[in-house]
């Protein structure tokens, strides 16, 4: 049984795979504007790679009489009133809204895949239970709901992992359970089904490739939204807790100088708005170059 | 027909009774209450005043009693009355909902201007470098967050430029920031949709027709081209407007308007139970009718689309 089945698997990744991701590599390349997202992207990666190379005392190292610095060649971006380097807390910043948007989007995935796939799979009471999950979150306000979460849950990394994927993985199951209920009435399924091909056959060759490339784009434009979400709620102040440097916990404690060091919260707020930039255009041209036929 | 409406209506109060008993499930999970008198909340209270107050709004009762009770009364229309206010929540939400609708009034009308406006223009020459600039101009607003909008706003109109206050409600100037603020994601999400419907309907046939016809273009664009294009967006504006006219967050806290966009989020901090549990309500009802009445506008509008038949 599962001889056969690696021999399924295996027989179909070299021939139709490759030349799928090839063609997709080539289109995406000619997307200049998604390729340049995916520099910046890659910038930040390594941005928050790199933040405890260039300071290794970490983000909480305070220097009290360098408080309130203007940005010099010393600090880049200058100081916070605690004394603390800007840019070495957007550069750890960067490490936490990247963790958010890894970890949710993979809770996500692993809650939503399965129960989604499920769902289209069998219908019947799971799927009547997914949909009507999906009802209820749909009309919910997001915002409320994910502070009402973080108060249960209490403020810190963690919870804002847990908050965030609570509402995340619902995104994924319905994009699967639809997935699954318009792929098993395609003729090459139901030909499979007619030739005496077994579920698990009939999953592994024909539903997931070609499942794959919408949930890929789905996790890509997910991205954003996570990095988004924890900006939103440490920005209100029920985020990560106060040393960490997320961007948005940033903004919450320096919109209050507004008035006299302003520059002060346009260095989160920018850094916000640039990885979201990123993020949506790779996303997007991720979209363009696996599934052409998803253009407008 | 009216049984299909009648379904959705049971569907809708079995939304609200799910929203309701989890907002409050939840609201009674929060470490802390109203009238929590530990150190931390620093609300000294004497304990034979403590225990009346948690007496008289039924705080010492079992939760599923509490929620029965309230909904009970949610029922007859009494949301009780605001922890935080001393007032009745329904009076709380009237004060200050009418800036709020009236803002994101203001933001719709805007967003839909601005938004077709863009879709069309750029749907009529695509890949021209006016529709490079609408796509680009559609990403940033879509995708840069309201409060950073909000923010870098304040700082160079504000702060720089001293052309606008930084904030407060009730002359044009203050609010200016927040309307263009509030209708930047809207309006980008319209013009996008505009964008490909129009695209699409640009292609068909009848289009073409009327073309031939020698129909002024003027009148081909709007007349057939838009008038189809304009049913997909119909779809979205219904459940944007209900969304809008509740009020965002950060708009309201960071320009400092006295509506009630922010007043949920507040009553979550205070333990304001009364008045999560009325926004939360409020809210999803306003949603929920949303989705249903644009439904029955879609197959109003479209008589290829038949409500009730075959689902």
């Amino acid at each position: 049984m599962s001889a056969t089945t690696t021999a399924g698997a295996s027989f179909l990744m070299p021939t139709r795979e490759r030349s799928l991701w090839k063609d997709a590599v080539q289109r995406f390349r000619r997307n200049k504007l998604s390729v340049a997202a995916l520099v910046l992207v890659l910038f930040l990666v390594l941005m928050a790679l790199t933040a405890s190379l260039f300071y290794p005392m970490g983000y909480d190292h305070q220097v009290y009489a360098d408080a309130w610095k203007f940005p010099s060649a010393q600090h880049v971006m200058g100081t916070d009133p605690f004394g603390r380097d800007v840019l070495c807390r957007i550069m750890y910043g960067a490490r936490v809204s990247l963790a958010v948007a890894i970890v949710v989007n993979l809770l996500s995935l692993l809650v939503g895949m399965p129960l989604g796939a499920a769902a289209g799979w069998f219908g019947g009471a799971i799927d009547y239970a997914l949909m009507r999950i999906v009802d209820i979150m749909s009309t919910f306000p997001t915002l409320l709901f994910a502070i009402l979460l973080m108060s249960v849950l209490g403020s810190g990394l963690v919870n804002v992992f847990i908050a965030m994927s609570v509402t995340g993985w619902i995104g994924i199951a319905r994009l699967v359970r639809g997935q699954v209920l318009s792929l098993r009435e395609q003729e090459y399924t139901v030909a499979a089904r007619a030739i005496g091909a077994t579920n698990r056959y009939i999953i592994l060759r024909h539903m997931v490739p070609n499942a794959l490339t919408p949930i890929i784009v789905s996790v890509t434009l997910g991205i954003p939204t996570a990095i988004i979400g924890e900006a939103g709620l440490s920005f209100l102040g029920v985020g990560v807790n106060a040393p960490m440097p997320s961007w948005g916990k940033m903004l919450n404690e320096y919109v209050p100088y507004m008035q006299t060091f302003g520059y002060l919260s346009l260095f989160p707020a920018i850094m916000i708005a640039i990885t979201m930039y990123a993020f949506t255009l790779v996303g997007d041209g991720l979209r363009d170059a696996l599934d052409p036929s998803l253009r407008d | 027909m009216a049984r299909y409406v009648l379904g959705r209506i049971l569907g809708i109060l079995g939304v609200l009774i799910a929203v309701s008993i989890i907002t409050f499930g939840m609201m009674h999970l929060v470490p802390g209450g109203p009238f929590d008198t530990s150190e931390k909340m620093q609300r000294p209270l004497p304990e034979y005043i403590r225990k009346a107050l948690m007496e008289k709004y039924n705080l010492d009762k079992p939760v599923y009693v509490q929620y029965l009770s309230y909904m009970g009364k949610v029922v007859q229309g009494d949301f009780g009355v605001s922890f935080k206010y001393g007032d009745p929540v329904t009076t709380v939400i009237a004060r200050g909902w009418p800036t709020t609708a009236k803002l994101g009034a203001i933001a719709i009308v805007l967003s839909i201007i601005v938004g077709l406006a863009m879709g069309i223009l750029a749907a009529l020459k695509p890949n021209s470098w006016l529709d490079y600039l609408t796509s680009v101009t559609v990403v940033t607003w879509i995708v840069t967050p309201t409060f950073v909008v909000a923010i870098v706003m304040i700082y160079i109109f504000s702060i720089k430029l001293h052309w606008f206050p930084t904030g407060g409600w009730g002359t044009v100037k203050q609010a200016i920031m927040p309307v263009i603020a509030y209708m930047m994601a809207p309006s980008a999400a319209l013009a996008r949709m505009t964008r490909s419907c129009m695209l699409d309907t640009l292609r068909q046939d009848y289009v073409r027709t009327a073309r031939a016809k020698g129909l002024p273009e003027r009148w081909v664009v709007l007349r057939h081209a838009f008038k189809n294009a304009f049913l997909p967006i119909l779809t979205v504006l219904g459940p944007m407007i209900a969304g809008m006219i509740t009020g965002s967050f950060f708009i309201e806290t960071i320009f400092n308007i006295p509506g009630i966009g922010n007043q949920g989020t507040f009553a979550v901090y205070n333990r304001d139970y009364p008045m999560i549990m009325a926004f939360t309500l409020l809210w999803t009802t306003l949603v929920a009718v949303s989705y249903l009445l644009t439904d029955l506008l879609y197959a109003a509008v479209d008589p290829r689309i038949r409500i009730g038949g075959t689902k």
